[in-house]
């Protein structure tokens, strides 16, 4: 296996032909407005949406039931709003100002997901937890353009597009392992092999608080075997 | 663990390279930097897609149920007749047909009903965030719970209640409670805690079944007084009490009859109590039985010990010889079939009364004794090298039949089954909970809410970020399953994925 940054196309030199991060922050008036209940994020509005995923290149999930089909049959209808977003995807936008997320019910209490309280943990001895690791490395890798959906089908927390997923094929599937902690080795076979059957690479992130984000890239070298 | 089949997205997010002909803008790039033309299309693509997006769901407005959300019963209620729905959901409360909120808010994103709270109509946005507030049916519960009817299968809540324990199953009881005592269940599917009723146990009436001995020895067989349909609902006669006899499950479809007659048959006088829990009151080897067999000279019979007769029954001597005489005239006629039988069987079977030992033996205790002398004689000589040492052999050469026999003695890994032991794990306030039953699509045209059968699978839902279960879970939660096969829905803020675990068996190779 080969490991590197390279081959993966977005996450080596400058960001080609993509939003920067920072989209200067809109007035909160014509910010998306995304819905937050129970730890659920979702986007009523067709306009939102639209605006999340082309400006912001935050894709979601449509999750709406679609409707039936008509008397004359046809096509069947592809799913419908809500647009459901994932923590990270709203924690990211909340945090760059892409849009405002507002809770439901007014009782329940700002999401703390460690990263406003940032400074306040400056204890390096505190692990961080999954969530907080995939938030840090979502914002690292979508922050330098690249378009990011869900992992789970190949094992991974995310997979990495260069483009919009309707556009182009996923190039890499991204874990956010624990640094701390020895990873076996037959976990990162299997991952390394599964993305070589997908054609992709496998991606191991880090986005430590203190520190720049890294990711290497790991290639199973099918021309040597 | 086999993967089942994955969310359908639209379009504009299709998986990869399998299902890159389905996109709407033709093949997909792998890097950036493909051709104007195709990245052109692919924006009108979008565009249409958006709006259909947009387009606001259509509805028939003569056509629609009204129905109104009563929060503090957490149900919806129907305010005009259901319509085609009614077939496959909701249930009638107090002369009122209703919903479950995940079956009101389906119905409302098709378009079927129109829903108020406050004579206000609910938008599908307020919808969600008012209905999908109960603990047992969040976000994720209505995602999966749409997901399946939109394949068309028919969902409905779990109610541990209506799973026949095994012992009921063993019995055939659900098949039977069907065509009986279909009034009980019909609030099972509804959530609200006060609606919900215990399933009438009416296997606890058959294990008490009165084992009331016949008080007189003569004629047995019609005095026991066992229910033959012991599934009538009515509290059974127990006129003994349920202190009499043993309880003894009663199978439904044989005959009682032989297994309790036959140990009526011999004893001329019988014990009150059946039960050997008692010591006996008599000394059985004072007392004797006598023979009366067709080759025994034995046809006296003297008057019976009045201590050991009951008290108002009399007994008088009894000379048998002249019926003897009547019996056993007639002579038996063997069909063929009998014939060749007694043939075969007489070639190596014989008549334990035909050994001289035997008869020599008067009562059980000496031909336990004469059996347990002739099993000591025909031990077989163990090698001292290897039977007396600390390590033995595990298997002595006359248990082993065959090669399979053989290799399951010395296996070290024994197949084991998810249920094993499931029996036995405590009730665990923690365990998981099963959501819903899935009935197949198919089964539609036949299918009858009050009483809707086995389900196809039954459906846990869980978040795809939790721990993998532990073993311990999933062995109560299969077998709070019953036989009915499980599935876990794991959702991943919107994206569904179904798994099972399938039995497997390791190949046994008995052919060397």
């Amino acid at each position: 296996m080969a490991a590197g940054a390279e081959g993966v196309p977005g996450l080596c030199g400058a960001a080609e032909g993509s939003e920067t991060p920072g989209t200067p922050p809109s007035p909160a008036a014509e910010r998306p407005r995304v819905r937050r209940q129970r730890g659920r994020f979702l986007v009523w509005s067709p306009g939102a949406a639209r605006a999340l995923r082309e400006r912001h290149r935050v894709w979601g999930a449509l999750v709406g039931t679609p409707p039936r089909r008509g008397p004359r049959g046809g096509a069947a209808a592809g799913p419908r709003l809500p647009l459901q977003l994932r923590p990270e995807e709203a924690r990211a936008l909340r945090e760059s100002g892409g849009a405002t997320v507002e809770p439901v019910d007014e009782a329940e209490a700002e999401p703390s997901g460690g990263g406003a309280g940032g400074g306040a943990r400056a204890a390096l001895a505190t692990p961080l937890s999954r969530a907080e690791r995939r938030s840090r490395v979502f914002r690292a890798l979508w922050g330098r353009g690249l378009h990011l959906t869900r992992g789970g089908k190949f094992g991974g927390d995310f997979l990495v597009y260069p483009g919009p997923p309707a556009q182009f094929h996923a190039c890499a599937v991204a874990q956010c392992p624990r640094s701390s902690r020895a990873q076996p080795l037959g976990a990162l076979l299997a991952a390394a092999r599964l993305c070589a059957c997908v054609r992709k690479a496998l991606l191991l992130c880090a986005a430590p608080p203190e520190g720049a984000p890294s990711c290497t890239a790991i290639t199973w070298r099918a021309d040597l075997t | 663990m086999e993967g089942g089949g994955s969310r359908r997205l639209s379009t504009a997010e299709q998986p990869e390279a399998r299902q890159a002909p389905r996109s709407p803008g033709g093949q997909k790039d792998s890097l950036p930097g493909g051709s104007a033309r195709q990245a052109e299309r692919l924006r009108r693509c979008c565009e249409e897609q958006w709006r259909l997006l947009c387009e606001e769901r259509p509805e028939r407005p003569g056509n629609l149920v009204k129905a109104e959300w009563k929060p503090e019963q957490g149900i919806v209620e129907l305010k005009s007749p259901a319509g085609k729905f009614w077939h496959t959901m909701g249930f009638s409360e107090r002369g009122k047909q209703c919903l479950l909120p995940e079956e009101a808010l389906y119905l409302l994103e098709c378009g079927s009903v129109q829903l108020f709270y406050r004579d206000v109509a609910l938008s599908i946005q307020e919808a969600y965030e008012t209905l999908l507030c109960q603990e047992a049916m969040s976000l994720s519960h209505y995602q999966v719970f749409s997901h399946l009817k939109q394949l068309g299968y028919i969902v409905l809540r779990f109610d541990p209640s209506t799973v026949p324990s095994p012992y009921e199953r063993q019995l055939n009881l659900e098949s039977h409670c069907k065509s009986s005592g279909k009034h009980h269940r019909k609030r099972r599917r509804s959530s609200s805690p006060w609606l919900h009723e215990k399933k009438h146990k009416v296997y606890e009436d058959l294990s008490e079944v009165e084992g009331t001995s016949s008080k007189d020895g003569d004629d047995y067989g019609d005095s026991i007084p066992m229910d033959e349909k012991p599934l009538s609902v009515q509290p059974k006669e127990s006129d003994a009490g349920s202190a009499e006899g043993e309880s003894m499950p009663v199978p439904l479809d044989t005959g009682q009859k032989d297994s309790l007659s036959s140990s009526s048959k011999q004893a001329e006088k019988r014990e009150e109590s059946s039960t050997g829990t008692h010591a006996p009151r008599w000394d059985f080897t004072t007392i004797t039985f006598p023979n009366m067999a067709s080759d025994q000279p034995c046809t006296h019979l003297p008057s019976p010990d009045s201590r050991l007769l009951p008290e108002n029954v009399p007994g008088r001597e009894v000379d048998a010889a002249s019926w003897c005489t009547q019996i056993n005239q007639k002579q038996e006629k063997l069909s063929r079939k009998e014939r060749k039988q007694r043939e075969r069987e007489s070639r190596y079977k014989s008549s334990v009364n035909a050994d001289q030992e035997v008869r020599r033996c008067s009562n059980w205790q000496e031909y336990k004794a004469l059996l347990e002398q002739r099993r000591q004689q025909r031990v077989w000589k163990r090698p001292a090298h290897l039977w007396d040492q600390a390590v033995t052999p595990l298997l002595r050469p006359e248990e082993v039949t065959s090669p399979a026999a053989l290799l399951q003695q010395i296996s070290v890994l024994q197949p084991s089954h998810i249920l094993d032991g499931a029996s036995r794990l405590q009730e665990d306030p923690e365990a998981m909970k099963i959501d819903f039953n899935v009935y197949q699509a198919d089964a539609v045209s036949k299918f009858k809410k009050t009483n809707p059968g086995k389900p196809h699978v039954r459906m846990c839902v869980r978040s795809f970020d939790e721990q993998i279960p532990s073993l311990r879970a999933l062995k109560q939660v299969t077998y709070l399953s019953g036989d009915v096969p499980l599935v876990f829905a794991l959702v991943d803020h919107g994206e569904i994925t179904f798994y099972s675990l399938k039995e497997f068996k390791l190949p046994v190779d008995v052919n060397h």
